[in-house]
């Protein structure tokens, strides 16, 4: 069965619930309707009110970037993203960090601050670019920072190629093992030290799909091996266009 | 023919336009897709179920509004999913639920026990609900509640573009994820056979 089916399936028979079920529920939604005071129907509708308050602050913000005023733009794409509110958290990330370029240094290290933490959330939210858009952002505000793990690399000595690590090297042992484990197996390990310092002084991304592979990889590996590459991949999407989510609606 | 080359796919017939001016009516036929949206895309079960209730109470204060708009099922969605954002952002900054994957699972199992449509479709689920957010969403949307990409992008506070963005990246992680799924399954089964 290939996804579009099982979508459509799922689809099809979502509607279908016990009737005695859906009952009981319209039974309490009914109590609860009747015991509501007044003051909490204001509240709801208040709160109702700021569900449409999302787009508009989202839109303004929009509006106030477009015209360069990024203190303004920042200020509402702020009060969108505090409610998750499509790309917003991604757009403040970005208003935040073209701000920092313009401002005093003190304030920058702030700006930079909350814009990372705002690219943070728009990356668990599902924007990619926001990785690239971090990274981009690091490296131009701290300047001990590597700037390319790959211009980053120890030259290797002449020689006897050096040996590898006999646990798969730094990606399976920090992607596959608990923290601890995966900590002491470094203070030990010189392959894994030398990769360390060839990737530019970066560690390799943990995330729940490393933990759940190596979960399943408990009874075979190439599982492991195969969502350590996924989680891999992540880090290096090419930047994409912020334009996308613009016409929120 | 894969999900974005297919034509907008013709509403259910149990989620036509409002064609009754009463509210019970209203519940009983919009309650199961509702509740089931939320499922399938929050992070705790209970939240969702919450958030459908409060959304039908909204529904029910409002009843004679909703009575004049052409798609009364889009309102609903639109702000019980929006609620949902909202409260999951804040269960997330004050770490009152747990999003790691065995959560989800045993969450879903939980509810599996008493829901026939979660138990047949427990491992989509599943996946969906590993997503990212926005991925999440537009899945749910676009192909279980079967609302255009258009409509989609209106529910969820943006483009039709970026709705198809979404759902493109969705669809490679779901394929990921469930062909995964299977073959750990094949492997622990043939492991079986051999001991």
């Amino acid at each position: 069965m290939t996804i579009e089916d099982r979508l459509a399936d799922a689809s099809a028979t979502m509607a279908l619930m016990p009737g005695s079920a859906v009952r009981d529920r319209l039974r309490q939604l009914e109590a609860e309707y009747r015991r509501r005071s007044g003051f909490d129907g204001a509240r709801r509708t208040v709160e109702l009110e700021t569900i449409e308050l999302d787009w508009g602050a989202y839109e303004l913000a929009s509006q106030y970037e477009e015209a360069g005023n990024l203190v303004r733009a920042a200020k509402w794409y702020r009060l969108a993203a505090a409610a998750d509110f499509s790309d917003a958290a991604l757009r403040l990330g970005w208003v935040l960090d073209q701000r920092a370029s313009q401002v005093s240094q003190r304030e920058e290290l702030a700006l930079v601050a909350e814009a990372a933490r705002w690219y943070v959330e728009a990356y668990s939210a599902g924007y990619p670019e926001a990785v690239d858009l971090l990274d981009a952002m690091i490296s131009r505000s701290d300047r001990n920072r590597p700037r390319d793990p790959v211009s980053a690399q120890v030259p290797r000595p002449p020689g006897r190629p050096p040996q590898p690590c006999g646990d798969g090297g730094l990606d399976e042992v920090v992607g596959s093992r608990e923290l601890h484990l995966a900590i002491a197996h470094f203070q030990q390990c010189t392959p894994c030290q030398r990769e360390f310092l060839e990737r530019g002084g970066l560690l390799p991304q943990r995330s729940t799909t490393c933990r759940r592979a190596a979960d399943s990889g408990r009874s075979g590996r190439g599982s492991a091996r195969r969502d350590g590459g996924h989680a891999e991949q992540r880090v290096h999407r090419p930047p994409v266009s912020l334009t996308g989510d613009r016409q929120a609606g | 023919m894969s999900l974005l080359e297919a034509p907008d796919p013709v509403p259910h017939e149990y989620r036509p336009r409002l064609e009754t001016a009463s509210f019970e009516d209203f519940y009983i036929q919009q309650w199961p897709w509702l509740v089931r949206c939320l499922i399938a895309q929050a992070g705790d079960s209970r939240w969702a179920e919450d958030i459908a209730q409060d959304t039908m109470l909204d529904a029910r204060e409002k009843w004679d509004q909703l009575l004049t708009y052409d798609r009364p099922d889009r309102w609903l969605l639109k702000v019980a999913i929006r609620r949902l954002r909202r409260m999951e952002r804040k269960g997330r900054l004050g770490c009152l639920f747990s999003e790691d994957d065995g959560s989800v699972a045993a969450d879903l199992a939980a509810l599996a026990v008493s829901d026939a449509w979660i138990d047949r479709n427990l491992d989509l689920l599943a996946a969906i609900r590993t997503l990212p957010r926005r991925q999440a969403e537009v899945v749910v949307v676009h192909c279980i509640a079967d609302f255009t990409l258009a409509e989609t992008g209106q529910i969820l506070g943006f483009s039709e573009a970026a709705a198809k963005t979404h759902m493109q990246r969705a669809r490679r992680r779901l394929q990921e994820l469930l062909e995964t799924g299977q073959e750990d399954e094949e492997n622990l089964l043939s492991e079986g056979q051999q001991e």
